[in-house]
């Protein structure tokens, strides 16, 4: 057998594959380690929207310049920084201990603490900027929200104004059904309350963003010439007094983002009528989901999501984002941006269907307080309207009792049988006429 | 090299049955929990003995085999025979015995294992024999689930069957993520899923479910010690898999009873004004 083997042509040296094989092993191994420095993304899509308004393009000095200025204020993914605002509370808003569980790469410390929550859970979709434009993101339908704009959908919050912290941990908690946004109930508390930070200081240091790019292009809302918000981050220390005059503009700013975090309050929901519930307020709701509330003409006779409004393909319901990152562009300058938005990753054109009512799955939760707040404050960011209360005689206007009826008829919806409304819809309309 | 290669491969039956035991054992340090959670189900037993028989059965043969393995190498080595190879051209009567052992025992496994599928899979609580009033036939009222458990990317929805009983009515209470269950009580639960295949998986409770979309699918169980549990998805169902987790509360019927009461008025809030937020 063995002179056989050595004799072959089929001699291999074991010896000499060893050593190639180590070798082999050890490059890849060294090579294969370590992956590259996390880095926020600027905001593509509202840049050029910027530029496309202000008929001007930044310059790479003026990008670099908002690059540093939020480094400066904001930090790295790896290395966050709550910047210090005179006139806010910063540390009633965001905690150092929970940004760093939140922030960096996915590690546990020496004292056993996790790290990195937000790269575990949450980056994959939402993006390392909070910019939903993570690798998974183009996948889902919805999209993943992007917080850079400080606009949530779900909340207890009047129009314009930022969700409650207790709004963002419910989301967690309870995830977004109907959507690819699963539940973090199992998480323990700390951890959930670390990445609610987190995500309020991605949405504060996206909204500064949004700030910084119109005023370097000189259309912003505070007339500064575009140089003097120029900040040279080393002259910090050598020339303080210069540094601290161009970042007194940063810093209103950031006070009046800060300041609307920290002061979001729910809203107020007055308790339900006392006939709530009963087949007259049920009644009464349909008729309002027909008449005075609107909800018919895009959410459809049968509440399907199938209102007329929804089928003109001219005019297609997009949501802020979409609108934002798809403006309506001229010849020039659209050929001129299009390489760029694909360049930057930049998420597909996409419309809005009104939400079929009949499903009983509810994103923003079930709870009547939650469709309350919808009907009454609408999905910021999209086109679902809130609804005007008057407490006075206005007959044109709804009362609260009014609102509660429509919740009725809403939360009816998923138990009537589709055939039903179908009557009530030729009764409604001979009454019309 | 000499016999080397024998003693190599001797080590595999010596390291392998040595895992076992090390982990096995109450107070193993590296592997400690390395063996099964607790059983806290009525008939978790009978699936921990079938694994042990198994195991034990397999257990052997691996033992057995590694041995004539290293005898062959040890006895037979080049370096130490000089006598030429001899060949042989089977043995019938060996052929025979090595397929008939072999058949004989799959088919005793089969067999007996079948009592434990039937009581997991077939068998499901009824609530009364019905009209003929003999247990097992096709008029038995079977108990209704207490849950469905919806699976989805990735998450477990729970749709309680509240007060009435029946689950898709509107006093239904929602959860996701977190199964209670009361404790020492015939629980029937529902699965279904929304996208892709999924797992609903028990441990404490040695039961594991494959959930298919399209197809509704019961599995029950009696839980015979309060606390708190893993729920877990066991089908890798895309790159969420391990969101998939979830919580199995265990508690007193009391308890549970206040509890799904708690989560009905929390789910029916109908006020709310700012003087009564409770601070963080």
């Amino acid at each position: 057998m063995r002179k056989r083997m050595a004799g072959s042509k089929m001699v291999w040296f074991p010896k000499q594959r060893w050593v190639v094989t180590l070798v082999a092993l050890a490059i890849g191994g060294v090579a294969g380690c370590g992956s590259p420095v996390a880095e926020f993304r600027p905001n593509v899509g509202f840049q050029l929207k910027t530029e496309a308004e202000a008929e001007a393009q930044l310059t790479s000095e003026q990008q670099e310049n908002i690059a540093t200025i939020l480094e400066g204020l904001f930090g790295t993914p790896d290395d966050p920084e709550i910047p210090e605002v005179p006139g806010v509370e910063m540390p009633q808003l965001l905690d150092e201990t929970a940004l760093k569980m939140a922030a960096g790469a996915v590690a546990v410390d020496e004292d056993g603490r996790t790290e990195g929550l937000y790269r575990q859970h949450c980056a994959h979709c939402h993006g390392i900027t909070g910019d939903g434009m993570g690798p998974t993101a183009e996948f889902l339908n919805p999209y993943p929200r992007d917080y850079r704009m400080g606009i949530f959908k779900f909340k207890s919050t009047p129009k314009n104004s930022r969700p409650t912290r207790e709004d963002l941990h419910r989301i967690l908690q309870e995830g977004v059904p109907g959507t690819a946004m699963p539940s973090f109930r199992v998480l323990p508390e700390d951890q959930k309350d670390a990445l609610v930070q987190y995500v309020i200081y991605l949405s504060m240091r996206g909204e500064m963003e949004r700030l910084l790019v119109p005023e370097s292009l000189g259309v912003g809302e505070l007339g500064i010439e575009g140089d003097q918000l120029f900040l040279d981050m080393s002259k910090k220390a050598t020339d303080n007094e210069l540094f601290l005059e161009r970042s007194v503009y940063i810093q209103e700013q950031l006070a009046t983002i800060g300041n609307r975090w920290l002061n979001a309050q729910s809203d107020e929901v007055p308790a339900p009528p006392e006939n709530w519930g009963s087949e007259e307020s049920l009644a009464r709701g349909r008729q309002l989901f027909f008449g005075k509330g609107a909800c018919s003409g895009c959410h459809g006779n049968f509440g399907l999501g199938d209102g007329n409004t929804t089928f003109d393909p001219e005019k297609p319901f997009l949501d802020d984002w979409t609108k934002e990152n798809w403006p309506v562009l001229k010849g020039e300058e659209a050929a001129r941006q299009a390489p760029i938005r694909a360049a930057a990753g930049i998420l597909e054109k996409r419309a809005l269907r009104p939400r079929n009512l009949r499903l009983g799955v509810y994103r923003g939760g079930r709870r009547p307080i939650d469709l309350y707040y919808r009907l009454r404050h609408g999905i910021e960011g999209t086109p679902m309207p809130g609804l005007e209360i008057s407490t006075g005689d206005d007959p044109k206007k709804l009362t609260s009792d009014d609102v509660w009826s429509i919740l009725d008829y809403i939360r009816n919806l998923p138990f009537e049988s589709l055939s039903r409304p179908h009557e009530e819809l030729r009764n409604l309309k001979r009454e019309r006429l | 090299m000499g016999r080397f290669w024998s003693l190599l491969f001797l080590l595999v039956p010596i390291l392998g049955t040595g895992l076992f035991v090390v982990a096995a054992l109450p107070d193993s340090a590296p592997l400690y929990g390395h063996w099964f959670p607790e059983d806290i189900s009525r008939d978790g037993f009978i699936i921990d003995d079938l694994f042990n028989f198994i195991l034990y059965l397999t257990g052997v043969i691996f033992i057995v085999t590694g041995i004539v393995l290293f005898w062959f190498l040890w006895k037979y080595d080049a370096d130490k025979n000089s006598e030429p190879v001899k060949f042989s051209h089977g043995s019938h009567t060996l052929e025979i015995i090595w397929s008939i052992l072999p058949a004989v025992t799959l088919l005793f496994i089969a067999i007996y294992q079948m009592d434990a599928w039937a009581a997991s899979k077939m068998r499901r609580p009824t609530v009364s024999a019905g009209v003929d009033g003999i247990d097992g036939t096709a008029d038995d009222q079977l108990q209704p689930p207490l849950v469905e458990i919806t699976g989805r990317q990735f998450e477990w929805r729970l749709r309680y069957a509240g007060a009435d009983g029946k689950v898709g009515t509107p006093d239904d209470v929602h959860g996701v993520n977190e199964l209670h269950i009361p404790v020492d009580e015939e629980v029937v639960v529902a699965l279904k899923s929304q996208d892709v295949l999924h797992s609903f998986f028990l441990p404490n409770l040695r039961l594991k479910q494959d959930v298919v979309p399209g197809m509704k699918q019961f599995m029950w169980f009696r839980a015979t010690r309060k606390g708190t549990y893993d729920i877990v998805c066991a089908e890798l169902c895309g790159w969420g898999h391990y969101k998939m987790r979830g919580r199995l509360v265990v508690e007193s019927r009391k308890e549970f009873d206040a509890w799904l009461q708690a989560a009905y008025d929390a789910q029916n809030q109908t006020e709310y004004s700012p003087s009564d937020t409770d601070d963080e």
